[in-house]
């Protein structure tokens, strides 16, 4: 259960959705991270089908700018070009200083007699944007803009 | 209060003095009743006792009394800033960089378009693209979308989507200067060429009202403004500049976020990355953000000719039907403008999210036809309560002549879909003489009334604090909900 990867987070901001994901790597907390994203954008994420591929990579010195990079990948696809995504393969490695993000996204055209959508999300924002691990585990919030 | 260094200066105006966090240089000033202060969330005052700490404010950070907690600044924030040592942050415009309203007057009555009302409410939903990732009434070129970042509302008129009356009563003519394409990347405008003449998703609508005679409060500027009551028909449209300010917004972000040290900056919110005015960063995004506002003017200005074009559709067999813009408004800018400080004219970079320029009878940059009335100022409630239309005042001077946009927010999206059904809220408001059409039931159950504030509480505390005077209200009867 996708769900089950994110909560809200109350308390943070009124007009907007502020998540916290939990995983149990880097990658699998990328991956997470979108589709918390896209939920929280659609009713059912598993009404995306999986006939269109996009890849792309991001490094830098801050993982979690990585992360609002690669996250508001997923809301210019769905504008310019009309793409509902999901994170397919995601990779972050860390070497020489540098954080490495590897993708692959999956899914396919809007089609509004199939995707039921809840509100559009214009943005991932930094503010209150954290990621860090506890015990093994990883953690990431943010906020995204409505 | 719930803020321990919260102080009441009057009936309207509270203070956080500067000082009350590190590098706080100024103090933080939030107006509003008591009432709207103590339901407003506690981020909105450490947000903005945030703002207070940027280089180059100038007399104190402000919150209207709509404010509620955003990114960055608070959704109602005010900063004014010294563009001589001072910044630019994006997170102090937002990602819908000129969200605004646009307001049209007709000569049609309650009693004329109540038979064919749902006609009408489905006919603009057809006609306007509405919702995630819908794509716009017109899809551009590059090389006209260029002309559109730089001309705006008035690249629209020239193309025949509009008339010349448009820009004349649009704020800054429907179109702002500084506004360089070459600062944008090719991902923005690879997401908003598409976009433009769209309304999007959110709190962002198109709405047809009423305009009875009880509800004007101000006679002869109504008249000026061609509001004259007798339940009259007017339409008000909120949106903003779609995903091509979205990206503006995330890419300068992003670039601003990883310059922080380079700058010296430490904000206590990443949301505040910013860059010096004059830097080449600043300008870049400066003129990128032109772009946008110019780009948000022309998106509404599409939607006001589509519009246009329905009514006279289905009404064109009314003798001298009339359909024409009151005003338009940006609430989501930076802008250069002149005020006096300390007695001395000073150019500043006033950057309001979420907020309205209200500027004063007499000011430069409002229509000639409305100088000796003050600016119109256009107020969006939730699509139950009503909405506001005000003429700014010279008692607005303290604000920079700034004042509410809207009702605000007072409960979260997650607890509004908790309490509401959008099914349920639709029906409901048909019952009460509101029909709505949605793209999204959900997206219709967080905008619910009781998600907002009462616009009625709200607009007056505005008054009384003397950022604006109240010219007339408006009630819904028709909403097109994105």
């Amino acid at each position: 259960m996708i769900e089950s990867n994110y909560e809200i987070l109350k308390n943070i901001t009124s007009a907007d959705i502020a998540v916290r994901v939990k995983a149990s790597s880097r990658s699998l907390l990328f991956k997470y991270g979108a589709e918390a994203l896209m939920s929280e954008m659609i009713e059912d994420i598993s009404s995306i089908d999986k006939s269109i591929s996009k890849t792309g990579s991001f490094e830098g010195t801050d993982l979690s700018l990585l992360y609002f990079e690669f996250l508001n990948e997923f809301l210019f696809f769905k504008d310019a070009e009309n793409l509902l995504l999901l994170p397919h393969d995601v990779s972050v490695s860390f070497s020489d200083g540098f954080y490495i993000c590897n993708f692959t996204l999956i899914g396919e055209k809007i089609n509004r007699n199939v995707h039921q959508f809840r509100v559009d999300i214009k943005a991932v924002t930094l503010h209150a944007l954290t990621i860090y691990e506890e015990n093994g585990i990883f953690f990431a919030e943010s906020v995204f803009d409505v | 209060m719930k803020i321990k260094n919260l102080t009441k200066i009057n009936d309207y105006l509270f203070e956080i003095p500067a000082g009350s966090i590190k590098n706080m240089n100024v103090p933080a000033r939030i107006y509003g009743s008591d009432r709207l202060i103590e339901n407003m969330d506690d981020a909105v005052f450490t947000q903005i006792s945030n703002v207070a700490t940027l280089p180059g404010v100038v007399d104190s950070a402000l919150c209207m009394p709509d404010g509620h907690s955003g990114y960055g600044f608070p959704i109602g924030g005010v900063a004014a800033i010294n563009p001589e040592h001072g910044i630019i942050s994006p997170g102090g415009i937002g990602f819908d960089i000129n969200c605004g309203v646009w307001l049209l007057s007709t000569n049609l009555t309650f009693d004329e378009v109540s038979p064919k009302l749902k006609t009408l409410v489905d006919l603009l939903f057809k006609a306007v693209p509405s919702g995630v990732g819908s794509d716009g009434i017109l899809s551009l070129s590059n090389s006209d979308f260029e002309q559109a970042m730089i001309h705006g509302s008035e690249w629209g008129v020239k193309n025949g989507y509009g008339t010349k009356n448009d820009i004349e009563c649009c704020e800054e003519s429907g179109k702002v200067s500084s506004a360089d394409p070459s600062f944008v990347s090719k991902k923005a405008r690879d997401r908003g060429a598409g976009q433009i003449g769209s309304l999007g998703s959110g709190n962002h609508y198109l709405e047809i009202q009423i305009v009875k005679d009880k509800n004007i409060f101000d006679k002869t500027t109504a008249d000026a403004f061609g509001i004259t009551g007798k339940d009259q028909i007017v339409i008000m449209i909120h949106c903003g500049s779609r995903g091509f300010g979205h990206q503006v917004a995330t890419d300068y972000l992003g670039s601003f976020a990883k310059l922080q040290e380079k700058f010296g900056y430490n904000f206590p919110d990443r949301e505040l990355a910013s860059a010096p005015f004059y830097s080449t960063e600043g300008q870049a995004y400066f003129n990128a953000m032109n772009c946008a506002i110019n780009i948000a003017f022309l998106n509404r200005q599409l939607i006001k000719h589509r519009v246009t074009e329905i009514i006279f559709e289905l009404f064109g067999s009314k003798n001298g039907l009339k359909v024409e813009t009151v005003y338009d408004v940006c609430h989501n800018t930076a802008k250069i403008e002149k005020h006096a400080v300390n007695g001395s004219m000073k150019k500043l970079l006033i950057h309001r999210k979420g907020a309205t320029r209200a500027f004063p009878p007499g000011s430069r940059g409002i229509p000639a036809k409305y100088s000796t009335l003050g600016q119109p100022v256009l107020i969006g409630g939730s699509m139950e309560s009503g909405s506001y239309l005000l003429r700014g005042t010279e008692s607005g001077k303290d604000s920079f002549y700034s004042t509410v946009h809207g009702s605000g927010r007072v409960m979260s999206r997650h607890e509004a879909k908790k309490q509401f059904n959008g099914k349920e809220i639709q029906k409901s408001l048909e019952s009460r003489g509101i029909y709505i059409k949605t793209s999204s039931y959900s997206g219709l159950a967080e905008e619910a009334g009781g998600a907002y504030k009462d616009v009625d509480e709200v607009v007056p505390a505005a008054v009384n604090a003397g950022l604006g005077s109240i010219v007339a209200k408006f009630i819904p009867i028709g909403n097109i909900k994105g």
